[in-house]
């Protein structure tokens, strides 16, 4: 029971300190890990490592106000870009991550197919707070863990570890893409294939920041997503 | 995954089988590729999702067939 009161205390008083935020934008760097993958030697994928190496890194937003957040790629304005392989993008997850927080929707919009989705998602991710403690620039971590549950081309199900390292000296629970719920501001995300880690914060602007929540595009569940995606791929 | 269903029906019209003789080796090539790095990735092979998956071989492919236009 005092446990039970402890850990209340403890939700209510970041709660309450969270609403001291009244709104904020949060720039993230994102990277591809290629150190994470297989080293090799044979010449093909001697190509292949070279492709990896290459990747470049993104610029990520995550605004926030009040009750609701979006995440989104900041976009360059690099000539040639797009004519590259750009498996930073792919693994980011690429799209518009909307969040309120009061009724707990999550929407992303994202291009796919030649076509404009609205996906809606309602499971959010379980965290496990560890006691590992990581100082990343100025900030005093905590490590988190989840597990993302993904379906693979064979229709098995795996889970994907993921780490999240926040603070609670900014105690603000939005978060990056759908990993929210965290009782402080995630400084690292560490995904199998790609990070993003804070590259800087400007809190309590006097201007508002104006958060619209996504309308345009076909309003689809992720499993239905899935599915066409798995449809589509059946023409190769 | 069925490699070729479609695309033998396909080549029954004169014009779509132009264009996937044309496609051929940027398919192949595109098929291959996220199979490659799949098996060097963190997971292994079978360890990506779909999107991922279809996303590296749209991606590659159309990347090829841009390189093959130059």
């Amino acid at each position: 029971m005092k446990h039970i009161l402890c850990s209340l205390f403890f939700f209510i008083s970041i709660f309450s300190y969270s609403q001291n935020f009244k709104n904020g934008v949060v720039i993230y760097e994102l990277s591809f890990r290629a150190e994470s993958f297989k080293k090799t030697d044979s010449i093909k994928n001697r190509e292949l490592k070279q492709i990896i190496d290459n990747q470049k890194n993104k610029t990520y937003a995550l605004y926030f106000e009040k009750n609701e957040s979006v995440f989104f790629e900041e976009k360059n304005l690099e000539v040639g870009n797009s004519s590259k392989i750009d498996l930073t993008s792919i693994f980011a997850d690429k799209g518009t991550y909307y969040f309120n927080r009061n009724n707990k929707e999550l929407l992303i919009q994202k291009d796919l197919l030649g076509e404009t989705f609205l996906v809606t998602k309602t499971d959010n991710y379980t965290w496990i707070l560890t006691k590992d403690i990581l100082k990343i620039g100025n900030y005093i971590c905590n490590k988190a863990i989840t597990y993302k549950t993904i379906k693979n081309r064979k229709g098995e199900f795996l889970k994907r570890k993921i780490i999240a390292w926040y603070t609670t000296s900014v105690p603000i629970n939005f978060g990056i893409k759908d990993y929210y719920g965290l009782p402080g501001l995630i400084i690292r995300l560490e995904e199998p294939m790609i990070s993003y880690q804070l590259k800087r914060i400007s809190l309590n602007s006097t201007e508002s920041l104006n958060i619209k929540k996504p309308v345009k595009g076909r309003k689809i569940t992720n499993e239905e997503l899935e599915k066409l995606l798995e449809n589509s791929m059946r023409k190769y | 995954m069925n490699a070729n269903s479609s695309n033998i029906e396909d080549l029954a019209k004169p014009k779509k089988a132009i264009e996937l003789v044309d496609n051929f080796s940027c398919l192949t090539d595109a098929y291959n590729f996220p199979n490659g790095l799949e098996e060097l990735s963190p997971g292994g092979a079978y360890s990506w999702s779909i999107e991922e998956w279809s996303g590296v071989f749209n991606n590659f492919f159309s990347f090829c067939r841009l390189q093959e236009n130059i």
